[in-house]
């Protein structure tokens, strides 16, 4: 019999051994941790809405979730998720591109000052256009507005400067810029504030090129204020909500997500450290039959995201020796005021959505 | 996450701390004379309003109602056609006031409702002293990790470049979200509701404003009282972030009354000062609280309500 390099490859390396004879839930992709995470790190959460998922199970699981913006203690703990605290480690809300994250590192540190940077809705309140919807209404003032942004970006350098492990989802590639300075914003002008003209913002459908770039861009700059600062890509499995392309959106939502993968998987590979988890195909891989996905095929169900978790949980967390992995997994923070509220925070604020109203 | 739990923990012994403070605090200092009941209450008379028939006053609240006691009792109001008659709610010797909670309003005891009759049997003006201290609560003693805010009326004060800078929404939930605020507001309307279902035409029911902030941290220092410890331990909130919280809780309850549809009777122009801070003049010797010159002031505006060429004089 003739020898070649297949039978030498490991169960999973085949499709009919690890997915087509496989219960569902017990289907895993990862096959090994690239890093590790202990539970002292400070582990920072960004990104687009999948993100947030992982956000909220970090912290039910006890992990040291770096929040560096958090509400301060007068705050009522039921404005928290109107507000943006907790749901990312610093109030920025999505970050959905590669060239939101690489323009936030540059505007926190006073390298990259938009020419547009505020909006007003109509009624006095002034909107930021990089997260439009960070609370409800606005800001009041301008004051407001200036004094809340100063230290927003304080509260970014904290993040970037002190974090153990980054955990960034890619979400879209498509996104909205200025003409005038290439600003990237979260949201097409006009959706939550701003008005749209054809004049001051064009589209940009971000390339592979484009994501690894900025990434790594970012990543090396992360890295001259934070050299042990260590990465864990992941794509979002949500599909995008519209597309700006004159064409279907599942066709403009492949080609996004392919970008994506393709991009994190160069990125992972160009810089160590950086590690690629595959939560987008756990999540959209056909052998769940589609059930991680609700009735809009778009939002994530409760299961899939319990199989992602389970799976970061055992390749990436160190567990203490005496503290087996199922207590971990099964561990609330009802003790923590703020790590219950976290844990609360089941109405995820996607803001992309905003653009079906 | 520990270093957060302290934090949180410090902050809730402190706000518990602060509320008992303030539960305390509705009880009288000892100095001040208590009016046992309202047949007891000050009736004094001065000089003559333009109409020949008497003004009645009769006021309810809780401890920013003994700076109009106390000018009604300074005054000689003999002659003068006026009338006050002024209930402190947590005086002991009153009857019970509420029936056991009743969620979502409250409703007086058989008891107290005779009181209230007999009080303002013949008024021409109710006036109320409530909800005044919930401002005090978050800001006269710094917060373990300081906050301050931008005040949507005047957003060029400075903000305290040592404090977390929190959105001027939140700290107005921060303070509704108080028990104290909210239990305020419950009673707020407890005595709305009486006297507007009296449907007595021509009677003015108003809430005196909540009388500014002593913006010097040496007089708080100088009559700390129940504070004393706290702070001791974290200081005095500076000035103008005690100032703003004023001004919020101010609309706040000044809001709630346009809701209930009645007045709400600001401050006196004379006792503010430049900053809108109570005047020197009228500071008592406690910290949170106006002394007699305001409350002479206060009577004036309740007084101009029936009468508005009305004026006192100053007390001597």
């Amino acid at each position: 019999m003739t020898q070649h390099p297949y039978q030498s490859q490991p169960a999973y390396a085949f499709w009919s051994r690890s997915i087509a004879g496989v219960d569902p839930e017990k289907v895993d992709p990862v096959v090994r941790g690239q890093l590790q995470i202990s539970m002292s790190d400070r582990v920072a959460t960004a990104g687009s809405c999948f993100a947030q998922h992982i956000a909220k199970r970090l912290v039910a699981n006890g992990f040291n979730f770096f929040d560096a913006e958090k509400a301060h203690p007068i705050v009522p703990a039921e404005q928290y998720s109107s507000y943006n605290y907790g749901v990312f480690s610093a109030r920025f809300g999505n970050i959905y591109t590669s060239r939101q994250l690489l323009q936030l590192f540059l505007r926190a540190y006073g390298e990259f000052q938009p020419k547009e940077d505020r909006w007003t809705d109509g009624q006095g309140n002034l909107i930021d256009p990089f997260r439009p919807r960070i609370q409800p209404n606005g800001f009041q003032t301008e004051s407001e507005y200036i004094a809340d942004r100063m230290q927003h970006f304080s509260k970014v350098r904290q993040l970037f400067s002190e974090l153990d492990v980054f955990i960034f989802t890619l979400g879209l590639t498509e996104c909205w810029v200025s003409t005038e300075d290439g600003a990237a914003y979260p949201l097409c002008p006009g959706v939550s504030g701003g008005s749209f003209d054809s004049s001051r913002y064009r589209f940009v459908n971000l390339g592979v090129d484009d994501v690894t770039n900025d990434m790594l861009t970012f990543i090396d700059r992360l890295r001259t204020i934070n050299p042990k600062a260590r990465i864990i890509l992941t794509v979002s499995p949500v599909p995008m909500v519209a597309t700006a392309e004159d064409r279907h959106v599942l066709v403009s939502n492949t080609y996004s997500k392919s970008v994506l993968r393709v991009a994190a998987e160069i990125i992972a590979k160009g810089r160590p450290g950086v590690a690629y988890f595959p939560s987008y195909e756990i999540i959209s891989g056909s052998f769940s039959q589609f059930s991680y996905y609700d009735r809009d095929s778009r939002s994530v169900t409760d299961a899939g995201v319990n199989h992602v978790m389970k799976l970061f949980l055992k390749y990436y967390a160190v567990m203490p020796a005496d503290l087996p992995q199922e207590s971990i997994e099964g561990r609330t923070a009802a003790n923590d005021p703020h790590t219950t509220e976290m844990a609360r925070l089941v109405d995820l604020n996607c803001d992309e959505v905003a653009l079906d109203s | 996450m520990a270093g957060e739990r302290g934090i949180l923990s410090v902050a809730m012994q402190r706000v518990a701390k602060l509320r008992e403070i303030f539960a305390s605090k509705t009880k009288p200092p000892p100095e001040i004379p208590v009016p046992l009941a309202p047949s007891l209450a000050s009736v004094s008379k001065v000089n003559p309003p333009s109409s020949s028939s008497e003004i009645r006053l009769a006021g309810f609240g809780y401890s920013h109602i003994f700076s109009i006691l106390t000018a009604s009792k300074l005054l000689d109001l003999e002659g003068l056609g006026v009338s006050v008659s002024a209930t402190l709610l947590s005086q002991t010797g009153l009857p019970p006031i509420f029936l056991p909670d009743v969620a979502p309003e409250l409703k007086f005891t058989p008891e107290f409702c005779d009181l209230l009759e007999a009080a303002a049997e013949g008024a021409d003006v109710v006036f109320l002293c409530i909800a005044g201290n919930a401002h005090q609560t978050l800001s006269l003693v710094n917060h373990p990790m300081p906050f301050d805010f931008v005040l949507k009326e005047r957003p060029g004060l400075p903000l305290n470049q040592q404090s977390e800078i929190v959105p001027s929404r939140l700290v107005a939930e921060a303070l509704i979200n108080q028990g104290g605020y909210v239990g305020s507001i419950r009673i707020l309307k407890a005595f709305v509701k009486y006297f507007v279902d009296q449907e007595i035409p021509n009677r003015p029911i108003v809430q005196c404003a909540l009388p500014p902030i002593i913006p010097s941290a040496a007089h708080i220092h100088q009559y700390p009282a129940h504070f004393r410890e706290l702070i001791e331990q974290y200081g005095v909130t500076p000035e103008l972030i005690r100032y703003k919280l004023w001004k919020l809780h101010s609309q706040l309850v000044e809001a709630e009354c346009i809701n209930l549809g009645i007045q709400y009777v600001a401050v006196p122009s004379s006792m503010l000062d430049e900053h809108e801070f109570l005047v020197k003049d009228a500071w008592p010797q406690d910290s949170v609280h106006a002394n007699e010159r305001y409350g002479i002031r206060v009577l004036e505006q309740l007084i101009r309500l029936k009468a508005p060429s009305f004026s006192l004089p100053d007390a001597s």
